[in-house]
């Protein structure tokens, strides 16, 4: 049993939304649309994939034409026909 | 919204090249750089929004990380403030020349009359009105209109209904005559029926009093055909009464006009000359210190081009271009023939008038004379027509 898992228990038990207790990147997906708060820093950037630092761990927000409509130190903000998202 | 925002604070646009084009986003972001619009464009090179303050502070990030930022523009309220500043008097000059027009606007600078439904001049109506506070230069938000058009009323009887319409800086002034009322005919005031003018009575209906001619009867204008005297009868005792009926006759008429044959054409010689101004309110200034009194044979013609929207709204200047233009005037024969059928229509007008619309012309023809420099149209004509004309006793005793 990790560090990760400890926390994801306790948030489960405080009943609190895991990334208050973390620093895992929270992710808000619409259709064409993805905004990431709480982000570690953009690892990587092509049109079919932007690839984030999370926490200890990585995401992958993967699509076409995907485009880096803003970013900032807490929030990033990524458009285009997203079709999924991937934890590394 | 974003866009809004996006000028408010004022952006830079620029261009990254770079193998590790991550790398500085990444340091942008840490450093709390707000990077808006990251478009790809080739392989190595992406476009990307700065606010206007972080872009020196992004180009020395970019140069850390191996990267080469350029600038494709920049925007926003920030630089247009300091071109403003730059440029202090022209905005002030703008800023004023605003002001003005919106000063401007509340008051009326051209006034005309557009619909005239009445015999009053327009010059009348408009001077009347200005006696009221509506002419150039008035301050319109504080007309009142019934005021004025009840005095304006009062000063033109002759008007029923008068408007002024304000578009933008315009006054346009309508107007509608006055319906005179029939006379009152008073069925027992004294009255005779007589002659309008002379001729053969062909026709006589009496409806009251005692009629004086019988038909076949030359008569004289001013003649009384049926007399409002009723003598005594088996009716009854001898009394006045208000005498009617229709008297119709043969009357004759002479009517000519004569012409002069020989006019004054103008020739234009040389261009004349022209000098310029500006009418200010009511004021006419001009540029140059030349008399503006014209010479003799000389033509005058003043254009006025008012500055504003057509139909819209005007301002209180107007450019006024004056040209004078001499002339020679060379006489002219003109061909009798020629003159002859305006000559005609107008002799018929007059006639048809002088027997009314229920008057018929019998037979007509023309004669015409040649005097040296004159020529004489004259129409002879026959008609049957109306002749008799009620008058009151009072005014004809």
């Amino acid at each position: 049993m990790g560090m990760r898992d400890t926390v994801a228990d306790l948030a489960a038990a405080w009943e609190l939304p895991e990334e208050t207790l973390s620093r895992e990147a929270s992710i808000r997906l619409t259709r064409h649309q993805a905004v990431a708060e709480q982000h570690g820093g953009l690892l990587g950037y092509e049109d079919e994939c932007v690839e984030l630092r999370s926490g200890r761990g990585r995401v992958r927000i993967l699509g076409r034409e995907l485009v880096l409509r803003a970013m900032d130190r807490d929030t990033l903000i990524v458009t285009g026909h997203i079709s999924g998202v991937e934890y590394a | 919204m974003r866009r809004a925002a996006r000028f408010l604070r004022g952006g830079a646009e620029g261009r990254l090249t770079g193998a590790d084009t991550a790398r500085f986003l990444r340091r942008c972001a840490e450093e709390g750089l707000l990077l808006e619009n990251v478009i790809w464009e080739e392989p190595f090179t992406c476009r990307l929004t700065l606010p206007l303050r972080d872009w020196e502070k992004a180009g020395i990030l970019a140069e850390r990380c191996g990267c080469t930022l350029t600038l494709i523009r920049k925007a926003g309220l920030p630089l247009a403030a300091r071109a403003a500043r730059a440029r202090l008097f022209l905005t002030l000059g703008a800023v004023l020349v605003f002001l003005g027009l919106m000063a401007s606007s509340l008051f009326v600078w051209e006034i005309r009359v557009t619909d005239n439904r009445s015999g009053v001049p327009d010059g009348e109506i408009l001077r009347v009105l200005s006696e009221q506070g509506v002419g150039v230069g008035s301050f319109w938000p504080g007309f009142r209109p019934d005021l004025i058009r009840s005095r304006a009323l009062a000063a033109l009887p002759e008007l029923s209904w008068i408007a002024v319409n304000l578009r933008g800086t315009r006054g346009l002034v309508q107007t509608r005559g006055r319906v005179a009322a029939a006379p009152i005919r008073d069925p027992r005031a004294e009255a005779d029926v007589v002659a309008t003018r002379a001729g053969v009575i062909t026709g006589l209906t009496v409806l009251e009093g005692t009629p004086l001619v019988r038909r076949g009867d030359a008569v004289e204008p001013g003649q009384v055909l049926i007399s409002a005297d009723r003598p005594a009868g088996a009716a009854g005792h001898a009394r006045r009464v208000h005498a009617a009926g229709e008297v119709l006759a043969r009357t004759f008429h002479e009517l000519s006009l004569s012409v002069p044959l020989e006019t004054a054409e103008k020739t234009p010689t040389g261009r004349g000359r022209d000098r310029f101004g500006l009418l200010w309110g009511d004021k006419l200034y001009f540029f140059s210190r030349s008399s503006g009194i014209s010479p003799p044979a000389c033509d005058k013609i003043l254009k006025i081009r008012h500055l504003g929207i057509e139909g819209l709204f005007s301002l209180p200047v107007a450019v006024v271009r004056e040209s004078l233009r001499p002339y020679e005037a060379k006489p002219q024969e003109r061909d009798a023939a020629e003159l002859r059928p305006d000559l005609e229509t107008e002799l018929y007008e007059r006639l048809r008038q002088e027997i009314g619309e229920e008057g018929e012309i019998i037979s007509a023809f023309f004669t015409e004379r040649r005097d040296p420099g004159l020529y004489t149209l004259t129409l002879r004509a026959e008609c049957s027509q109306r002749i008799d004309r009620e008058v009151l006793r009072e005014t004809n005793p």
